[in-house]
């Protein structure tokens, strides 16, 4: 299958260093792309992170330490992958950076939280994509910003990332449109439902996925190389037609994530 | 990342002699696939078709004559492929053969059915008869959708009921089958350049469109050929039981209020 020929290309991963954003670079980075990848606080691994990339025969990735909602962090971001490319082929905005609603409640909401989770989970989708049209003096050929369904499903203390995931999403409809029209660029969504990794269990603690494959079934869960071969998909040339558009990945589940299935099953579970 | 072979695996398209049908076709035979393609009414020009094909390298396709809305013609088709294949790769269910309607004083119940019968129904019977006599279901399953449940398209109401039935059957098929090896989705596009547009909207339609709001608002038949591709690509294993809409931008912006903004441009 011809799909478009990513090498040598430019990808930028924003959190790129851990979880689905590095799922994602790795993708990329197997089909020859020269990836870069940031991460803040020194917090990425990077002789394991260059040892996965070259398992899979890809060029070794530039690790950058970037502050997502610091302009300066993305200038000289931009200007360091400049050196090398004359564009960036596609970026992926994966920062996701918010306060969990500890209090579950109405009480434990607070506008400096929300204003925080904004700014450095939904803001640099578009603050990265002006950037990049500043310093490149055009938009990427492929946007993506990585999602989940907690703008249209509860997840417990998950209030500011579900408000900053759909503004993100709301903002990629409208870019969809702006970047489409200006130099037929595309702008679209991953959702992903929970994903197995270090910042699942941060959020939601270490109960959580035993409980869901106890009680669900291990497709509850996404896996990471699913994430990332959905991200190349949507890059691939095969989807040239889609702008603006949410995609999720949940293998089926989150339709029937309900009590009605637990009574369908009730047998099974013992319930 | 490893791409799906599709040499010589067996794809099943519907109405796939023309349209949306076809450019799915070709994208899959350009891949090595073995399509087969079928429609009613001897409509088809087989010859030019097979043309297509071959022009794009890809295997002979068959042609069959097959009523999607009558179930011997179903088993007739899949145990011709079966005579070739051990299993179906992928069905492509595209088939829409419905009446317009005409204001509230046009609906008829029997016009519903048979929009149902042609249009959604098959999308099940299809799957059905695939598990009778191949004893397993096809990898993947894609329907091709389009937008008229959520917007306005003059006359549209047959094809957007039977395009939401279709989907919504998709995602509880796909609740059903959560423990075999499938994929079932949707692939939702509006207004592609094919024969049955003017058909349906008749011959002003395309030129008013293209005047107001540009070439976007069409969509190429092999782009969503192309997304029907990508679904059975491996690449996208994790989406199930989803509707996803190629449109180029265009559904959300179709506004009165772009309109008010170009207004200067267009001439409104």
């Amino acid at each position: 299958m011809i799909i478009n020929d990513f090498k040598g290309k430019s990808v930028l991963v924003t959190g790129g260093t851990k979880g689905l954003g590095l799922a994602i670079g790795l993708a990329f980075g197997g089909q020859g792309a020269h990836v870069t990848l940031t991460n803040r606080w020194g917090s990425a691994d990077e002789d394991d992170i260059n040892a996965q990339f070259a398992e899979i025969g890809a060029p070794e990735p530039l690790i950058m330490e970037a502050d997502a909602s610091n302009a300066e962090d993305t200038t000289a971001l931009l200007e360091a992958i400049k050196k090398r490319h004359d564009s960036i082929e596609v970026f992926v905005s994966n920062v996701s950076f918010a306060q969990v609603n500890k209090k579950k409640g109405l009480d434990g909401l607070k506008k400096r939280y929300l204003h925080k989770s904004l700014e450095y989970s939904a803001w640099p989708f578009v603050g990265y994509l002006q950037g990049i049209k500043e310093v490149f003096g055009r938009y990427p050929r492929y946007s993506l910003g990585t999602s989940c369904d907690g703008p249209d499903s509860y997840y417990p203390g998950y209030d500011y990332v579900a408000v900053s995931k759909a503004v993100m999403e709301t903002f990629a409809k409208y870019l969809g449109k702006h970047l489409w029209e200006e130099q037929r660029a595309t702008v679209n969504i991953i959702r992903s439902r929970p994903v197995s990794t270090d910042s699942l269990r941060a959020t939601f603690g270490e109960d959580y996925e035993p409980f869901l494959r106890k009680w669900h079934s291990d497709d509850y869960f996404i896996e990471l190389e699913q994430v990332g071969s959905a991200a190349l998909a949507l890059c691939s040339g095969l989807m040239d037609a889609m702008t603006g558009q949410i995609i999720l990945l949940d293998k089926g589940v989150a339709f029937s994530d309900n009590l009605m299935r637990m009574f369908a099953q009730r047998e099974d579970y013992g319930l | 990342m490893k791409l799906n072979d599709l040499k010589d695996q067996a794809v099943v398209i519907t109405g796939g002699t023309k349209g949306i049908g076809l450019a799915t076709g070709l994208a899959f035979g350009r891949n090595g696939a073995h399509c087969y393609l079928t429609h009613r009414w001897s409509s088809a020009d087989e010859d030019e078709v097979r043309a297509k094909f071959a022009a794009v390298g890809a295997p002979e396709p068959a042609i069959v004559e097959a009523d999607v809305s009558v179930d011997d013609d179903t088993v007739a088709l899949l145990e011709r492929v079966q005579q070739d294949h051990a299993s179906v790769f992928a069905f492509i269910s595209n088939v829409c053969a419905v009446q317009p309607a005409q204001g509230v004083d046009s609906y008829k119940r029997r016009s519903l059915l048979r929009s149902l019968d042609y249009s959604a129904w098959p999308f099940v019977a299809y799957v059905q008869q695939m598990k009778k006599i191949f004893d397993r279901y096809p990898r993947y399953v894609v329907g091709i959708s389009s937008d008229g449940s959520d917007n306005y398209f003059a006359g549209y109401e047959y094809v957007a009921l039977s395009k939401i039935t279709m989907e919504v059957l998709c995602r509880h098929m796909a609740y059903h089958l959560r423990d075999e090896q499938i994929n079932l989705n949707c692939v939702r596009s509006r207004n592609a350049l094919t024969d049955a547009v003017d058909e349906i909207f008749g011959p002003e339609y395309v030129e008013f469109m293209g005047k107001y709001a540009g070439e976007q608002y069409f969509m190429q038949p092999e782009e969503i050929g192309n997304a029907a591709l990508a679904l059975c690509s491996g690449m996208l294993d994790a989406v199930n039981g989803q509707v996803i809409q190629l449109d180029k931008g265009m559904a959300f912006a179709d506004t009165s209020s772009r309109y008010l903004e170009e207004r200067e441009r267009l001439g409104l």
